[in-house]
């Protein structure tokens, strides 16, 4: 009897611990399973015009765009009998990437894009190996589908959006008003990809704001943006950072220009001031000869002898000595020779 | 015969009212549709320029441009007068290469549309540009240009 309650007390607890550690297995694996495969999910309901099938492609760059090759797409599922759709996201690349679904017309080739009017048949998401992306469409077009639970898709949406807002003012509207409207939405644009916090999702708000046509207008604002999202390597930076002019550095030469050209003026202002200031001692040295003995200073700078200035000026060969002897002293020389130098 | 004087005058009336309405509802709009076919035969690397004058009372271009080739790469650019790319599309085949071909057993076809409506276009020389490498295949342009008289 004792037996058998420790037997049923052991079984009770053996499996009371099988089925805690079943559940706790069961629930990681399920936990895993729902953290690493990813998937796109949506529904489509399409007339008979259009072949029931989805493809996806990788979009390499954002020139990329608009341009089909069937090496760009990456994968194609049916459309159900009910409209959906899945694709598995597991062999994706880790990273975010740019990716175009499209479908295509029953008489044409699976690698067909159109661009614009009723028939556009595609549209970007942003997707890596764990997305979970689930895609509503309420109107049978699938340019103008919605994207539930992904934050990232759901910008990209919006995005488009604005771009479509853009579009049919220019078809609507008159041209000034169309202009105004789309700088109006492109600064929006350009708005969003500054706050956004997914790095692909903002690129993708620039490249749709023609940021091309702004770069040169707006250069610190696309310097600062690329120094925020540096750490991103990815081809699509890559590809944005090359658009940017280099930021115009102070070249060396041109600093050593600008010190030798002030150095030079200052050298020139220094001499000019030494020589001005030699020549007013000059000037100020002449001005305190007398009228006779500045003609008779004239005549020794000519280099006459006393006699010829005695007969010069019909004066006594000693007055003419004395006035030379006063020349000398008032200009602090002690030669003929220095006076001619003078 | 005062009948007739008031039938006659009546008449001349209708007639001048309907020439009249006629004349000033064929003058309110008019169209220029334009249609180009490109067929590129042998594998072909051009830069072809297809432009479209716009005039002062344009009021509409419609373009739609479609495309289907068999090798090479094909760029087809929409240029307004400012020298502005307003649409664009590239299509690229497999087969880039034509000179190892072997037509018969190869059929992928990529084909590209483009649709655009311009409305009170920029007055000036509109340009589509189409640059082929290696192309076969063919481009289709039609385009209509609404203008008020």
């Amino acid at each position: 009897m004792i037996i058998l309650h420790y037997y049923k007390n052991i079984s009770f607890r053996l499996f009371f611990l099988l089925s805690f550690l079943s559940i706790t297995i069961n629930g990681y694996t399920q936990n895993d399973s729902t953290n690493t495969h990813g998937v796109i999910t949506g529904s489509i309901i399409l007339d008979s015009t259009w072949s029931p099938k989805v493809y996806l492609s990788y979009i390499p760059s954002f020139s990329k765009m608009h341009t089909m090759s069937k090496s760009m797409i990456i994968a194609e599922t049916n459309i159900g009998g009910s409209g959906h759709f899945k694709f598995d996201t597991d062999y994706l690349p880790k990273e975010d990437n740019l990716y175009r679904i499209h479908i295509s017309k029953k008489k044409s080739s699976p690698a067909s894009l159109i661009i614009g009017g009723n028939d556009e048949n595609h549209f970007f998401i942003i997707a890596n190996s764990k997305s979970t992306i689930k895609i509503i469409n309420k109107n049978n077009k699938i340019n103008s589908v919605l994207v539930d639970s992904d934050p990232q898709n759901k910008i990209i949406r919006n995005i488009d959006n604005i771009v479509k807002y853009i579009d049919s003012t220019n078809f609507n509207e008159s041209r000034v008003k169309s202009e105004f409207v789309a700088t109006a939405f492109n600064e929006q644009l350009r708005k969003i990809a500054d706050t956004c916090s997914h790095p692909l999702a903002s690129l993708y708000a620039l490249h749709k704001s023609k940021f091309e046509m702004d770069i040169s207008n707006n250069i610190d604002f696309y310097n600062t943006f690329s120094n925020k999202w540096k750490n991103e390597n990815t081809s699509y930076f890559k590809d944005f950072r090359a658009k940017i002019p280099p930021k115009r550095k102070i070249n060396n030469n041109l600093i050593t220009t600008l010190i030798l050209c002030i150095t030079s003026f200052l050298l020139g202002f220094l001499l000019n001031s030494f020589f001005k200031i030699k020549r007013n001692r000059k000037t100020r040295l002449l001005k305190t000869l007398s009228v006779q003995e500045r003609k008779i200073f004239k005549l020794i700078q000519q280099g006459e002898s006393n006699k010829e200035i005695s007969e010069e000026y019909n004066i006594g060969l000693s007055t003419v000595k004395t006035h030379v002897s006063s020349i000398y002293s008032k200009l602090k020389i002690k030669s003929r020779k220095e006076a001619m130098n003078l | 015969m005062k009948n007739k004087t008031t039938f006659i005058k009546s008449l001349t009336l209708f007639i001048l009212l309907f020439t009249f309405t006629l004349s000033s509802y064929s003058q309110s709009s008019s169209n220029f549709e334009l249609h180009r076919e490109i067929s590129m035969t042998e594998p072909d690397s051009e830069i072809r320029n297809i432009n479209l004058s716009i005039e002062k009372n344009t009021s509409n271009i419609h373009l739609e441009i479609f495309s289907e080739i068999k090798y090479g790469s094909l760029t087809i650019k929409i240029l307004n007068p400012k020298n502005e790319i307003v649409g664009e599309f590239s299509i690229e085949s497999i087969h880039a290469n034509s000179k190892n071909k072997n037509s018969n057993n190869i059929k992928e076809i990529v084909s590209g549309k483009i649709q655009k409506v311009f409305n009170n276009p920029t007055i000036g020389k509109w340009l589509i540009e189409i640059d082929s490498d290696g192309v076969v295949g063919n481009v289709k342009l039609h385009s209509i240009i609404i203008s008020n008289n």
